[in-house]
């Protein structure tokens, strides 16, 4: 069995305390709770651009013998420099996938600025790992990331595997991520982040495919502990939990096969 | 982890949450207020709940008395928790200028054996937390022994300090509810290092090392279980605790002992 925190962040933000931003910290907490690889994408890259942070993630990939993985960011609002600095580092070691958070970029998820990268991923193979969340009344930005302002991407690109993180919110768009899931093949999700909701584990696993549901912690944000024992504690057969945990986002970034080729 | 079958370390979670009998400072009936997809729970069925979930008893409080009015919350509270076993307490919603107030307000009279606490929304019920204001109801707190709680989310936390230091006899309580506490992690650790009279609960406390950091700063002692039940799983503030890097005993102290002192007074 392995486990794998499928959403995580390394770099430090300053709104955010977080008691150790270093990756011995994480690699510390990997070694406590049995994670064997991550999945990271960077703060300094939804700010400043894919290029600010590839040769910065590789080398976290390289520091931690590759079990740290990392995703490149694109920002719609910047497609060219974006696309270019994606083009050179997917081919780095480590480099797994890509992220998107219309809701930081301020441009909707339906937007025909993401045509690029929708087409870039699926000509390289790569999954795509997006904000997701619900209408909100004290962030109207979250409006951005519904799940549903997803769907025409989703239907265009059917080779493209998209995780909509946060599983959709604590709001409607839980029902939206659903519908989605189930409808799409290539449709996926992860409960990163303070989702804490009571038997979310419990109810996504009656109502989605097994193999739709993805471990992540959204560290340093959460700490992985929060999401990790509401896993190892729920309700569901030890067969799906093994999925959640670790199988299913193995499969869908083929990450033992990177391992392989890059220890 | 690879030779590691997962059912055992599945089943290993479930026996550490065995050895510890839990008592959750944060259990809410009522109708949850701003969480859509939330579903109410009664009594008998959240009291069945936690039991089968290793939570011998706890704090409980009403939605209603944020959302209605603190008398109809607490009301609705005495109509279930005075009839039920000592393991089930309640934490009434407070307000000042109790004495002119419709009750059951706390500090109107001598408190009622089942009451365990008084919580205060200053934000939403508009009014200040200063001393001037709530004062007298402090000092009836400070009087029976009966912590104040308080969601980060209601206050300022000038005032929190204020009141902390004009009432070092008073247990408060921050609780870390309802959005993120983690924007205030630099504002609540040097004011729990500063007053040693204000402890935190955990449903929230979720952030990077935040559990580690709060024993390491101020001591296990400091530290309530809390889960936000039934908005939040049970086991969220579980699985932070049960993996929380501290020794067993400062476990156990989080867990339930340090709630089951404060009963005590």
């Amino acid at each position: 069995m392995k486990i794998i925190d499928a959403h995580i962040h390394l770099d430090p933000l300053g709104k955010l305390f977080a008691v150790d931003y270093s990756l011995g910290a994480y690699r510390e907490l990997m070694n406590r709770l049995s994670i064997d690889y991550a999945v990271c994408s960077d703060h300094q890259s939804l700010f400043g651009g894919a290029g600010a942070g590839l040769q910065e993630l590789s080398r976290v990939h390289e520091e931690s013998h590759g079990h740290v993985y990392f995703l490149g960011v694109f920002n719609p609002r910047h497609t060219k420099e974006d696309l270019k600095a994606l083009e050179q580092g997917h081919a780095l070691p480590g480099f797994c996938g890509i992220k998107i958070h219309p809701s930081f970029h301020g441009v909707p998820a339906e937007h025909p600025a993401y045509e690029a990268i929708w087409r870039f991923a699926s000509e390289h193979a790569l999954p795509i790992l997006t904000h997701s969340w619900s209408i909100s009344s004290h962030n109207p930005a979250q409006a951005l990331s519904r799940p549903g302002r997803f769907e025409p991407y989703i239907s265009k690109f059917p080779s493209v595997r998209l995780i909509l993180a946060h599983a959709g919110g604590r709001g409607e768009g839980r029902h939206e991520m659903v519908r989605l899931c189930t409808q799409y093949d290539n449709v996926y999700t992860d409960f990163a982040g303070d989702i804490f909701d009571l038997g979310l584990i419990e109810s996504l696993t009656r109502t989605l495919p097994s193999d739709k549901i993805l471990f992540g912690s959204d560290y340093p944000w959460l700490d992985p502990r929060a999401n990790l024992g509401r896993c190892m504690l729920a309700d569901i057969p030890a067969a799906l939990k093994e999925r959640i945990l670790g199988l299913n986002a193995l499969e869908l970034y083929g990450l033992e096969a990177n391992q392989d080729s890059t220890t | 982890m690879s030779d590691r079958i997962g059912k055992t370390l599945f089943d290993d979670y479930v026996r550490r949450r065995g050895e510890l009998a839990f008592h959750d400072c944060s259990i809410w009936l009522g109708e949850p207020a701003d969480f859509p997809l939330a579903t109410a729970f009664g009594f008998e069925e959240m009291a069945d709940y936690m039991r089968s979930h290793n939570v011998a008893g706890g704090f409980i409080s009403h939605w209603a008395g944020l959302t209605l009015s603190p008398q109809r919350g607490n009301k609705a509270l005495l109509d279930v928790v005075s009839t039920a076993d000592k393991n089930w307490r309640m934490v009434f919603t407070g307000l000042p200028l109790y004495p002119t107030d419709e009750g059951p307000l706390p500090g109107q009279h001598k408190p009622h054996q089942c009451l365990a606490g008084v919580r205060l929304f200053p934000k939403s019920h508009s009014y200040a937390l200063t001393e001037w204001v709530v004062g007298t109801l402090l000092d009836w707190q400070e009087l029976y022994g009966l912590p104040l709680f308080l969601w980060h989310t209601e206050i300022q936390w000038e005032d929190l300090y204020t009141l902390a230091k004009q009432h070092p006899n008073l247990s408060i309580v921050v609780e870390t509810q309802r959005e993120k506490i983690l924007y205030h992690m630099r504002t609540l650790l040097p004011l729990m290092r500063d007053c040693g009279n204000v402890c935190v609960e955990t449903s929230n406390l979720t952030g990077q090392g935040y559990l580690e950091q709060v024993v390491r700063d101020c001591g296990a002692e400091r530290v309530l279980f809390g889960s936000f039940f039934p908005v939040n799983d049970l086991s969220v503030a579980m699985g932070m605790l049960l993996d929380a890097d501290i020794g067993q005993d400062e476990r156990s102290l989080i867990a339930s002992k340090n709630l089951l002192r404060m009963l005590k007074g």
